[in-house]
């Protein structure tokens, strides 16, 4: 049986949503228990919980920061296995784990086919990371296209660029026709992306390939690392779905951990 | 040739119009440079050097095309394609040269056609571009 955590709703909407999973969960007999993260108790506490109950089973619905967030707990515990329900349209679960949907997350639940994934390090705490983006302009209170100066240091070389924005995946997608151009979440690299300078209202990697000049073509880097450190001219904000999860300058590396996850292919 | 690359595969790297690049560069995978590169450039695949870009270095590939400009030594295992507007002010160890109406180099050219490929990848790879394409054209 399975432990769920479900993100914070924050509006009615999302309450009738988290209520029509559970209701299709309980279909499933799979629902052993149920929280809701809140303003007093976080994903990672509740998934903490969750494993000192003994489950081996951990659910993460949300967007992509609640399981993120629930995944670091996750991956700390070599037997336990993660599974996920998008809440989010523009989850980038989608392409990553084939769950297009949270009918589709609820639905591959039973099988428990896994997957397994690195997980990357920031300053201590784990990410399942997905992406994560450093954004010169952004505040708690809206984004402006900012440049700041990066130094983006590989090791053995590094990279000099002035940009509004810089995404650090796990996975690259392009999304423009949906097509995934980089699904290897165990290849022990994470992905540093200089978008295409002239990309407009950048809030995501999904951005990334859309509307594409030559010029912005040409201007697109991507890296493959097991390590990188980034610092620039100011502190930069490091953000996860809309939220500041630290500031530059900060070291991004591959952990010596690994991430067990239901989707609907297994791999060896 | 080159199909990786200009096919935006999935481990490539790629090193933007508007980014400098100090160091070495190792990949396994194919290299893309668009950007500016002062160091050494070594991959098991291919590079391309895309038209505007500069790199100040050896590169050690595969195979290499040369749209931009290269002010260093190029050692290339299979082909060496330098385009219309491509620029290799170095000297060149290759099996196969294609140059282009256009293209220039100056520098030696060395057709290694009877080392074979596998003769070449019995070297350590991990050494050998720091000592072979070392020499710059300000050397020279």
């Amino acid at each position: 049986m399975y432990y769920f955590v479900f993100e914070q709703p924050h509006n009615n909407q999302i309450s009738r949503l988290h209520d029509h999973i559970r209701s299709t969960l309980e279909d499933l007999k799979i629902i052993k228990e149920a929280v809701k993260a809140n303003p007093v108790q976080s994903p990672e506490e509740l998934t903490q919980e969750g494993l000192d109950k003994k489950f081996t089973t951990i659910v993460a619905v949300g967007g992509d920061n609640t399981i993120n967030k629930v995944a670091s707990i996750v991956a700390q515990n070599s037997k336990i296995a993660l599974g996920i329900i998008p809440t989010s349209p523009k989850s980038t679960f989608k392409e990553l784990l084939g769950i297009h949907n949270w009918q589709q997350g609820c639905e591959i639940l039973p099988a428990r086919k896994l997957i397994v994934s690195d997980m990357a390090e920031i300053e201590g705490s784990y990410f399942f990371l997905t992406h994560v983006e450093l954004l010169p302009g952004f505040t708690n209170e809206g984004y402006s296209s900012k440049q700041a100066s990066f130094e983006i240091d590989f090791g053995l070389y590094q990279v000099q660029i002035k940009t509004s924005s810089l995404v650090v995946t796990n996975a690259l997608i392009n999304s423009e026709n949906g097509q995934v151009i980089k699904s290897t979440l165990d290849d022990g690299l994470i992905d540093v992306v200089i978008p295409p300078q002239q990309t407009k209202n950048s809030s995501g990697l999904l951005n990334l390939f859309t509307n594409e000049t030559e010029k912005d073509k040409k201007s697109l880097s991507i890296f493959h690392t097991q390590a990188v450190q980034i610092s620039a001219d100011v502190s930069v904000p490091i953000v996860s779905e809309k939220e500041i999860i630290a500031k530059t300058p900060t070291k991004f590396k591959i952990a010596d951990l690994s991430l067990k996850i239901i989707s609907k292919k297994q791999t060896s | 040739m080159f199909k990786g690359v200009e096919g935006q595969e999935s481990n490539n790297t790629i090193i933007g119009s508007d980014v400098m690049l100090t160091g070495n560069l190792k990949s396994e995978s194919n290299i893309q440079i668009n950007g500016k590169v002062k160091g050494k450039i070594q991959t098991k695949s291919d590079v391309v050097i895309g038209e505007g870009a500069l790199v100040e270095g050896g590169i050690k590939s595969n195979n290499t095309k040369v749209t931009g400009t290269v002010q260093g030594n190029i050692d290339t295992k299979e082909d060496l394609e330098v385009s219309p507007s491509g620029r290799v002010l170095g000297d060149i160890i290759t099996q196969n040269l294609i140059i282009q109406k256009g293209g220039a180099i100056a520098g030696q050219i060395k057709m290694d056609q009877v080392q074979t490929a596998d003769d070449k990848s019995n070297k350590s790879d991990e050494e050998e571009i720091i000592e072979e394409v070392e020499p710059t054209v300000e050397e020279k």
